[in-house]
């Protein structure tokens, strides 16, 4: 599929798992080549250059966030803390930027309870060890916001909540007009940055660092003590590796008949 | 938020999408029609715990010769294909079906390939290979075959429940006599051993589920068995005697 800007054009939602996949993206990668009394500075800078590329796919140039998500997001608890050098301050400091450049939606309590209630709801999501009040409350913004009639687009990394937004779209039949479901799209971060490279509005050398940072995230997570599940992995690894090459070529194709 | 759980496999599995599909409207079925088989498909492995059922990225392990999901159940798989359905229209081309004979060809140890399709309760049709070979001599057929289609958690069941072998058992009271007992003991001793005889011969395509078979302890559970059905035979309840059934299960498993 090559780079298509109007598929990706849509009233935008992020969860928090986006804003700290982009901070401890910085910290992994760029952190060290940069001058540690500019570390702060330069981690909001990339954030806020990663957030700008996608405004220009928001169709009300926003990124909506709903309160409660936005709160969750603390540096305090993740890799920036680990930074050295880095002080309370500091991480406050990026906090407050971040959660700045969200719009941020106050979202009803009741509205979100009711969508654990829908008929036949997925009981391994919405039941007790599933889905958080948070986490519906991204489900809710977004399907208030179907009432504009275009489609809004939700940017998680929670497999739990992709899925729940993916059934929630075709229930048509449990919301009433204007609400219209099947305008709501659950994308996988990267999968939707990716995509934003693949339309030539982030550079290759960019996109390569956020992929690496997912891979050794990847492969950090897995207990890899048998050789087996390492094999699986290293062949997942070279499969994103295989597909993010591909895409380059189809940018380049794409940026070669432009010109 | 909740992390997580294989963010990487997702990645991998849309971003194949998004380079095998050419219209942008067709990605999204086709990632939306993923998510959802999968969350049908866990609602079957809770549903159906007793058969073990695994689901993996079929054609991603095993390249061309896979489908797009492995469905581990018991000792025997079913696969799966998602097949695109542009506003709900079910299509089946031929070049589909000989893709598919060579799948079940290369694959003997898969009881069906399940066709899928991306509309909104992922209407399937189960293939075997005798069928798919018709439909390739009888293409008049294929409508016929698609008005069929089922949502995939019916057509799954379906498949699972035929695989079960259900043991009709009449409930009659037998009067307790001895020598009753011991001809229904004797009966029953030597249609059990015939059965374990037969379970012993039994052949598997899955090398783990031979190597499991040639080291479960066949005679010893048979003892077991036998004195669990003499002591039945002597009127000891079935709350005693379900306790020493489950342990046979869990010895089965070591």
């Amino acid at each position: 599929m090559p780079g298509s800007d109007e598929l990706l054009k849509a009233y935008l939602i992020v969860d928090n798992c986006f804003l700290v996949m982009l901070t401890d993206c910085f910290c992994n990668r760029f952190a060290v080549r940069c001058n540690q009394s500019r570390l702060v500075t330069e981690a909001e800078q990339w954030i806020d250059h990663i957030l700008e590329i996608l405004q220009r796919f928001a169709l009300d140039g926003n990124m909506h966030c709903p309160i409660g998500v936005a709160n969750e997001f603390i540096p305090h608890t993740g890799q920036m803390a680990s930074l050295r050098g880095i002080q309370r301050n500091d991480l406050n400091h990026v906090q407050a930027h971040v959660r700045a450049n969200l719009h941020q939606v106050p979202v009803d309590i009741p509205g979100v309870q009711s969508l654990r209630t829908l008929p036949a709801a997925p009981r391994q999501l919405v039941g007790s060890g599933g889905l958080s009040d948070n986490d519906l409350s991204l489900v809710k913004l977004a399907l208030d916001m179907t009432t504009t009639g275009l489609p809004v687009f939700v940017l998680s990394n929670d497999q739990s909540l992709l899925d729940f937004i993916t059934w929630v779209r075709i229930q048509k039949k449990h919301f009433q007009a204007p609400i219209t479901p099947n305008l709501i799209q659950g994308w996988r971060c990267l999968t939707y940055l990716e995509l934003v490279h693949r339309s030539c509005n982030i550079t290759s050398d960019l996109m390569k660092e956020l992929i690496e940072y997912a891979l050794v995230d990847h492969y950090n997570r897995k207990e890899i003590a048998g050789s087996q599940k390492g094999n699986i992995i290293f062949q997942q690894l070279i499969q994103v590796y295989g597909n993010f090459n591909q895409s380059v070529v189809i940018k380049h194709q794409g940026k070669a008949e432009a010109a | 938020m909740s992390d997580h759980q294989d963010s990487i496999n997702g990645f991998i599995s849309e971003i194949n999408a998004s380079l095998q599909q050419s219209d942008p409207s067709a990605f999204l079925r086709r990632v939306n029609a993923e998510r959802l088989l999968v969350l049908v498909v866990n609602e079957l492995i809770d549903k159906h715990q007793a058969e073990r059922i695994r689901i993996l990225p079929d054609n991603r392990l095993t390249g061309v010769a896979g489908a797009d999901f492995l469905l581990q159940v018991d000792d025997y798989d079913l696969r799966l294909e998602l097949l695109d359905a542009p506003g709900d229209r079910l299509r089946l081309d031929s070049e589909q079906l000989n893709t598919s004979i060579q799948l079940l060809e290369e694959n003997p140890s898969t009881l069906a390939l399940i066709l899928v399709w991306s509309t909104d309760t992922l209407l399937s049709v189960p293939l075997s290979l005798t069928r798919i070979r018709y439909l390739s001599q009888n293409s008049d057929k294929i409508t016929e075959l698609l008005r069929q289609a089922q949502p995939l958690k019916e057509v799954i069941s379906e498949l699972i429940r035929r695989q079960i072998k259900i043991w009709d058992i009449e409930s009659t009271q037998l009067p307790q006599t001895t020598g009753q007992s011991i001809d229904l003991f004797k009966i029953f001793s030597e249609e059990i051993g015939k059965a374990i005889d037969a379970e012993m011969h039994r052949k598997y395509h899955n090398e783990e589920r031979r190597q499991a078979a040639q080291q479960f302890p066949y005679q010893l559970e048979k003892q077991l068995i036998l004195s669990i059905l003499q002591d039945a035979l002597q009127g000891v309840t079935a709350d005693k005697l379900s306790e020493r059934l489950v342990r046979i299960s869990k010895r089965g498993t070591k």
